[in-house]
């Protein structure tokens, strides 16, 4: 039962989160139909899925929603802000039961339950009145009386559109179309009839005793849905339905025309000819139509005789969702475990088939290598979700903090369909909300002091994801005020972050931002300063093995950069040693490697092509005992739009690295990110070479103008 | 000549599944290779088997530029027909072939046709 409820959990959160992005879209004015459906088909599955899991509370508050939704849906009432946002508190109360199911199922809990009673009534109030429309409620077809209670007021010109394909051995079970024309002509009056013979081979090829028929049908009717249906019953799975009641949306039509691309032409002719939609409605299925249509190969699943309108509009979503597959998180884990071993494994392999010194085994190893290698990529992939997902998240957070701080604020989204580690993607979560809040809290301005300064009216904050060089960055952007320099250096001096004396660029002040304890908001709100500040946001994506970067100009707005590994699991690395120590670095950050030349390095700094790059020995940094030999070589390496020389002894090459974190005893460690196991068996470490870089700009800082630098962002 | 020669087929009975391969193979032997005009008046009984078959004759001998028509029907195959509105398109008004037309180009002969059916329409 616990395992039922985590699915239902989980799918209900989904559902919402569904139902939020098509409830925001529908607000700023940029949704279709569909978009309306989806909402619609959201609430209707949680409220069925509820049902299922006897959550009687949440059944009910949903069946109100699910009301509403269908009106707007029928475009019986149109959507309005105050509309959507009762429709918005609603999904926030179901919310708030999902997260109270234990005391839901114990009994009840007076103060939710009160709490409910008001939004239902607030949402039932929006509803038009019974009379007014017919509630007719699809999800229940099957039970009659309720179906039975639509009843089509203006019958005059509301057409039933009933389209049927008949299976292939129709015939030969004993049934005949006419049989079903008739009935039908039984429940009302078949105003329209054509016949198609779309699906008919040749005469030489054709089997005489199969059916080849389909018929489209425009029937007059009072009669119920179910029972039009129940016409069908002997044929449900011998024929493809679509039963279009009368007032059917466009995008029920649309998903039904989807199914025949082939015919959509000819459907739409007798669709003309029937008079069923209006020009316009035609004209605008006709443009569909001529679109290609890909997908249908699949639609074969929905072939059954309850396509009727709600299904066939969901036809679309079940044909996605089976190509997905719902895997335990567990199970990917243990799955790229297991390809993290073979990986090692296949290095050792291969290093012992190098020093066999037999070609055909040294050759078979690297088709190995390669497999493996590919195995590595594809079981990598199974763990990427594109961060789209998480950004959108977000379109709640600022609609409502933009409400609550009476600021306008648009948030714009690009690079959606960047793809990133589902580990990093979840820790992402919260040090974006924050930097999102914060952007709004302190960095957009009013409406007014925006006009006063010439800006646009509503701000805006943007979030940006894109690759670069091996990691993903992430932008959180913002065209407010930008960070009050003077400010984060006072408080600085006050917390005695820095001296009162001590020379800081504008951008080391930025940073400065990411030390603990570090609030500069004078006015603690709802939103942000609520002391939870930017060194827990740095903590959390140093965590993830990212870094953060503060941006800002006065009065134009500030900009943070988040730069994330695309994994945590495995990477290709280039594996150096020095002495018998071996190392790793990312082979993403390799630019070049040279030969260093002493003619070529003074102090910290390598002339390289006339430019000079700072350099660090990591013999030095590590404090190795071992003689440096006669020939050294320099990696160049880059990150963060810096470069900088770590010089070594050997060169080894490329070399796929399982990352193995350090224990927390080596956390404080500056210049290792992690370790790996190579092929030998031995331990090599990782370098972070973020921070050697960083490191050898200050050494070369220090050494040029011995100056004391405050120890800005300790390395992750 | 042989282009131009016309074929009555004369079916009676049933027009149904039961036989269907039978008449599948009748209507195969001429199809497509002459006009052919068809008597359903002695036909007793009909389903939608018989009705595909019909439907696939005309659509075959139209793509190989002959008539297909039916000359006369019963009231078995007109009640049958009329159901799936299908009037229009297997039952036309019968034009009757005069000896005039015997060696007209078929090009010409489809023209000739239109025109019978739009006067008794």
């Amino acid at each position: 039962m616990d395992e039922v409820m985590a699915v239902f959990v989980h799918e209900v959160h989904e559902k919402l989160d569904e139902m939020e992005a098509g409830l925001l879209a529908l607000e700023q004015g940029n949704a279709d139909d569909e978009t309306l459906n989806g909402i619609f088909r959201a609430a209707h599955t949680i409220k069925g899925s509820s049902g299922v899991v006897e959550l009687t509370a949440i059944e009910e508050f949903t069946h109100v929603l699910e009301n509403l939704l269908d009106q707007l849906r029928e475009q019986k009432i149109s959507p309005n802000p105050t509309l959507i946002g009762h429709v918005l508190q609603g999904c926030d109360y179901i919310r708030l039961l999902v997260e109270n199911i234990p005391a839901l199922q114990s009994g009840d809990l007076p103060q939710l339950r009160a709490h409910g009673e008001v939004l239902a009534a607030q949402l039932e109030s929006m509803l038009l009145a019974p009379g007014q429309c017919a509630n007719d409620n699809f999800s229940d077809a099957d039970d009659t009386t309720q179906a039975d209670a639509i009843v089509v007021t203006d019958s005059s010109d509301r057409l039933w559109h009933v389209s049927i394909r008949f299976g292939l051995d129709v015939l030969q079970l004993g049934m005949d179309p006419a049989a079903f024309i008739q009935q039908l002509n039984s429940l009302g009056e078949i105003r329209h009839c054509a016949t198609v013979f779309d699906t008919m081979p040749s005469m030489s090829e054709m089997n005489p005793e199969a059916c080849y028929m389909g018929l489209e049908i425009g029937l007059q009717s009072e009669a119920s849905l179910a029972s039009i249906q129940r016409v069908f019953d002997f044929i449900a799975d011998d024929c493809q339905l679509f039963i279009m009641p009368p007032g059917s949306p466009l995008s029920s039509y649309q998903s039904w025309l989807a199914n025949f691309p082939n015919e959509a032409a000819h459907l739409l002719q007798i669709l003309q000819a029937f008079g069923t939609l209006d020009a316009a409605s035609l004209a605008h299925l006709q443009g569909e139509s001529s679109e290609p249509q890909n997908d249908t190969v699949e639609t074969q699943a929905i072939q059954s005789a309850t396509a009727y309108s709600p299904a066939a509009n969901s036809n679309k979503r079940p044909t996605q969702e089976s190509k997905l597959l719902r895997v335990d998180a567990e199970k990917l884990d243990r799955l790229i475990d297991l390809v993290g071993e073979l990986v090692i494994a296949g290095a050792s392999t291969q290093l012992l088939a190098r020093h066999s010194g037999q070609t055909a085994l040294t050759e078979a190893a690297a088709v190995m290598s390669r497999l493996v290698e590919g195995v590595r990529d594809s079981a990598l992939q199974l763990r990427m979700v594109t961060i789209g997902e998480t950004f959108n998240r977000f379109q709640r957070v600022v609609r409502d903090c933009a409400r609550e701080t009476g600021k306008q604020i648009n948030l714009s989204i690009t690079g959606g369909q960047t793809e990133l580690d589902k580990t990093v993607v979840e820790g992402l979560a919260d040090p974006l909300l924050h930097l999102i809040r914060n952007s709004i809290d302190h960095g957009i301005e009013s409406p007014t002091v925006r006009l006063e300064k010439g800006k646009p009216e509503s701000g805006t904050v943007s979030l940006k994801a894109y690759h670069d060089s091996g990691s993903v960055v992430i932008e959180i952007s913002d065209d407010g005020n930008g960070l009050n320099t003077e400010r984060i250096r006072q408080k600085a001096i006050e917390r005695g972050l820095i001296e009162a004396g001590q020379v800081l660029s504008e951008h080391e002040i930025h940073m400065l931002i990411f030390e603990p304890g570090f609030s500069t908001a004078e006015q603690v709100t709802n939103l942000s300063g609520r002391g939870v500040g930017m060194d827990v946001v740095k903590k959390n994506i140093g965590n993830l093995r990212g870094s953060i970067e503060a941006h800002s100009q006065a009065g134009q707005g500030s900009r943070f950069v988040l730069r994330l590994p695309l994994t945590l699991a495995i990477i290709d690395g280039f594996l150096v040693s020095i002495g018998k120590a071996s190392y790793v670095i990312p082979l993403n950050n390799v630019v070049e490697c040279l030969e260093l030349r002493s003619d070529e390095a003074q102090g910290n700094v390598l002339h390289l092509r006339g430019k000079a790059l700072p350099f660090l020995r990591l013999r030095e940094q590590f404090t190795a005992n071992s003689q440096a030999p006669r020939r050294e070589n320099v990696v160049v390496v880059q990150a963060a739009g810096h470069r900088a020389g770590i010089v070594v002894d050997q060169l080894h090459g490329e070399f796929q690295t399982v990352i193995k974190p350090l224990s927390s005893l080596f956390r404080h460690l500056q210049g290792v990110a992690g370790s790996t196991i190579i092929g030998s068996g031995e331990v090599a470490l990782i370098l972070d070479v973020q921070s050697l870089i960083r490191k050898s700009m200050n050494n070369e800082m220090k050494h040029h103008h011995g100056l004391r630098l405050a120890q800005l962002a300790p390395s992750a | 000549m042989s282009a131009n020669h016309s074929v009555v087929l004369s079916l009676d009975g049933d027009l149904t599944i039961y036989r269907a391969s039978e008449i599948r193979d009748l209507l195969m032997a001429h199809i497509g290779k002459s006009d052919v005009d068809c008597d359903l008046t002695m036909v007793s009984d009909m389903d939608s088997s018989g009705l595909q078959l019909l439907y696939m004759a005309l659509q075959e001998s139209s793509q190989a530029g002959f008539s297909f028509r039916i000359s006369g029907h019963s009231a078995v195959v007109h009640d049958f027909v009329h159901l799936f509105r299908l009037q229009d398109t297997l039952l036309q008004p019968v034009a009757i072939r005069d000896d005039a037309k015997k060696g007209i180009d078929l090009q010409d002969a489809s023209p000739a046709l239109t025109e019978v059916e739009v006067i008794n329409g």
